[in-house]
């Protein structure tokens, strides 16, 4: 098997999985409890939870465990509804659609909502943020790594421009970004991220919040957790969310820019097939189209020999053009045909070599039954 | 004349496209606008049978017949010019 779809989800690391299990067989108290059992398991939740401080190095910045990026999401951009509808939350088409949904609901209740550009290399165009923070705004929520072409942004570039407007808030979806580039958290007001894309369990994840900055709950009850968003506290998640920050940060991995560019010069050679990953994108992910080919076919074709790659996000709706891929080429022929390699640590020279075998019968086998 | 208008709430075409259809909208009293979500109508977006891509636009006359589709990102006085023709 050979899976190259980490941009998915990642399998759990063995690690995490021993730090699950050992945590669910110690702290077997609800932190909320009021006797020895609940204060172990508190004290435990209060460890973790300074652990993931450090890790990421933000002492300014609370943590609120959700299920994840998605949960992280839509509560930012909830949060807006406390703000005037004529200041304007400002996005870019690369942001993953727990983004662009509820900026779509608030939207549909006359909040403004503006794209800021992208040049073709899946950059922001910073003046013309400046330009549109001119106008008046209250967000601006730009990812920091797109999931399906591996595009970075220049957090701090963007930070710089958007702090000469103190009143707006500054939001970046870091869920493809950490562990696989160099990311300052302590630019944003906040961050959102899932445990499941670095090894860790699927279901937990994390909105990084700037103490001061304000923030609606989607959840109400008790304050356990956090007062913005109550739950039993689920330390065996959280624990694993703690061991897969641990396992993968700060642990870069440059044989991955190695598989990287293997297999971007490999891809490049075949007639038809053109990268729509930018020279400098993270070497995490390689995104291709095969415009002559449709892209479920190839993915179907892969798959059968056990080889796993996505078309696009996976969270995005399998018949739609990728909207990162067309951002990027304005070519809705390659937006269609796409298909995203994406690499871990886990990831072996020795499977990047398999699939350019299997890769080379796929193009051969498919192409003669065009 | 009816048009139908097909969008998604995570689709980022449709998020950029919603301002300019409400101007078009209120600028074409003379055409009945009936917005669909591709998820929460299901039903009815699958009757269309509308392909890869979004937004989608759907012209009937008054007969109730289909005069035109097209779909995506475009300018407002693109989209208004669209309607127009086909409306002529």
């Amino acid at each position: 098997m050979i899976y190259f779809d980490y941009s998915a989800t990642a399998p759990l690391l063995p690690a995490v999985q021993s730090a699950m299990s050992e945590a669910a067989k110690t702290y077997i108290g609800n932190a909320n409890s009021h006797y020895a059992l609940g204060f172990q398991s508190k004290a435990y939740l209060d460890q973790l939870t300074q652990e993931i401080q450090t890790i990421l190095k933000i002492e300014d910045h609370d943590l609120i465990f959700t299920s994840g990026a998605s949960e992280s999401n839509n509560m930012v951009v909830q949060t807006m509804r406390r703000f005037p509808k004529e200041k304007c939350l400002i996005t870019t088409p690369l942001e993953h659609p727990s983004m662009i949904a509820p900026l779509s609901v608030l939207q549909h209740e006359g909040y403004r909502v503006e794209f800021v550009g992208i040049d073709r290399n899946g950059q922001v165009d910073l003046a013309h943020l400046e330009a549109l923070l001119q106008t008046s705004a209250s967000l601006v929520s730009i990812v920091a790594m797109d999931s399906e072409t591996g595009c970075k942004q220049d957090l701090k570039a963007i930070a710089d421009v958007v702090h000469r407007y103190p009143e707006v808030l500054f939001h970046s979806d870091v869920t493809q970004a950490l562990g696989k580039m160099d990311l300052d958290l302590t630019k944003v007001d906040y961050a959102s991220m899932s445990a499941h894309k670095l090894g860790g369990p699927i279901g937990i994840g994390l909105l990084i919040h700037r103490r001061g900055c304000p923030l609606t709950n989607l959840i109400y009850g008790g304050t356990s957790l956090s007062r913005y968003r109550s739950s039993t506290p689920p330390l065996m998640l959280i624990a694993g969310l703690a061991c897969s920050l641990q396992e993968t940060l700060g642990q870069r991995d440059n044989k991955i820019q190695v598989i990287h560019q293997m297999l971007r010069d490999f891809l490049s050679g075949f007639e038809g097939v053109m990268i729509n990953s930018p020279i400098d994108c993270s070497p995490y992910i390689l995104n291709f189209s095969w415009i002559s080919q449709d892209s479920h076919r190839v993915q179907a074709w892969l798959s059968d020999h056990e080889v796993y790659v996505s078309l696009k996000s996976a969270c995005s709706m399998d018949d739609v053009p990728s909207q990162s891929v067309l951002a990027l080429t304005q070519d809705p022929k390659r937006a269609l045909t796409s298909v995203r390699l994406s690499f871990s640590k886990q990831t072996t020279l020795n499977e990047a070599k398999q699939f350019k075998s299997i890769f080379r019968a796929c193009y051969q086998q498919l192409e003669e039954h065009r | 004349m009816k048009l139908i208008v097909i969008t998604a709430l995570w689709c980022p075409s449709c998020l950029l496209m919603k301002p300019r259809i409400q101007k078009v909208q209120e600028s074409m009293s003379a055409i009945t606008f009936e917005h669909l979500d591709f998820d929460f109508d299901e039903d009815k977006v699958k009757a269309l049978d509308i392909g890869k891509k979004l937004p989608v636009y759907i012209l009937y006359n008054d007969e109730g017949n289909e005069v035109i589709r097209f779909k995506g990102e475009m300018k407002t006085d693109e989209l208004e010019r669209k309607i127009h023709d086909a409306m002529d």
